[in-house]
């Protein structure tokens, strides 16, 4: 599995949400190498719920954009968010209370979802925010 | 007319960090006012020492925060602060020797940077910050 890297790809066209993109990234590869240094259960959990924080905080932080600006497509937007989270939770969950949790699934789910994200329903909000004098 | 403007564009929602902003900008737009009515060498000189100053206690505060506030993005953050500092440190050296004189293009270049860094890293905090009670 190749790291999650920062490119002018992603770029969605609002710095802030960029820059967020960015540290979300980069917590997903602090995962990875925490689980290719065979870390234990418990840091693993720890950055997994770290992640989790910065992700919550993060997708409020772009809902708030979209709303302050009537975005059209904010309820499917949110949708998407939430049920993102769900799922890691549903595995952070898991992790907790003892389960055997495999990570290597868990940290393809989080590549693949957050790179799809990014590139196909957060560049969206990209040019409405711009046009509103959001950069 | 000033130099630099503040709006709300570069609000980060931290208020204290907000001020420290405003005072940047106010300290570049007296640099500005000065080279244009062409005073002294000493004055520019002084109001440049006082910029360098500001903006090195001002990282130092932003970081603190963000340390105090366990923000996952704190390290990337710290290295665009370490770069620009370089940077201005060179320029003053160079300056305070003869070697070059003080232009528009260091006072383009360093509202440019300023606007930009507002807008996308201190942006991307703002939220972290504000949510543990930071203002």
């Amino acid at each position: 599995m190749t790291l999650l890297t920062w490119n002018h790809a992603c770029a969605v066209g609002v710095r802030a949400m960029d820059d967020q993109h960015g540290i979300l990234m980069d917590a997903v590869n602090e995962l990875r190498l925490a689980q290719m240094h065979g870390s234990g259960r418990e840091q693993i959990g720890e950055l997994l719920d770290r992640l989790i924080e910065f992700t919550r905080m993060h997708f409020w932080s772009e809902e708030q954009l979209m709303e302050q600006t009537g975005f059209p497509a904010l309820a499917e937007h949110r949708s998407e968010h939430r049920s993102f989270l769900a799922q890691v939770l549903q595995w952070a969950h898991r992790l907790q209370y003892g389960e055997a949790v495999q990570i290597c699934p868990l940290l393809c789910f989080l590549r693949d979802w957050l790179t799809e994200h990014i590139e196909e329903v957060d560049r969206q909000y990209g040019p409405w925010l711009n046009e509103r004098g959001i950069s | 007319m000033p130099f630099m403007t503040w709006t709300d564009q570069l609000s980060v929602g931290v208020p204290s960090i907000d001020n420290q902003h405003s005072v940047l900008i106010e300290t570049l737009n007296e640099l500005h006012a000065a080279m244009m009515k062409g005073k002294a060498r000493a004055i520019a000189g002084d109001l440049l020492k006082k910029l360098v100053t500001y903006t090195r206690d001002h990282f130092a505060a932003e970081e603190a925060m963000m340390q105090a506030a366990g923000y996952p993005g704190l390290a990337t953050h710290r290295l665009k602060h370490k770069e620009l500092t370089k940077q201005v440190e060179e320029y003053v050296a160079r300056y305070e020797s003869g070697d070059i004189t003080l232009s528009v293009q260091l006072l383009s270049f360093l509202s440019d940077w300023l606007s930009t860094h507002i807008q996308g890293e201190d942006k991307a905090y703002g939220p972290w910050l504000i949510e543990r009670g930071v203002r």
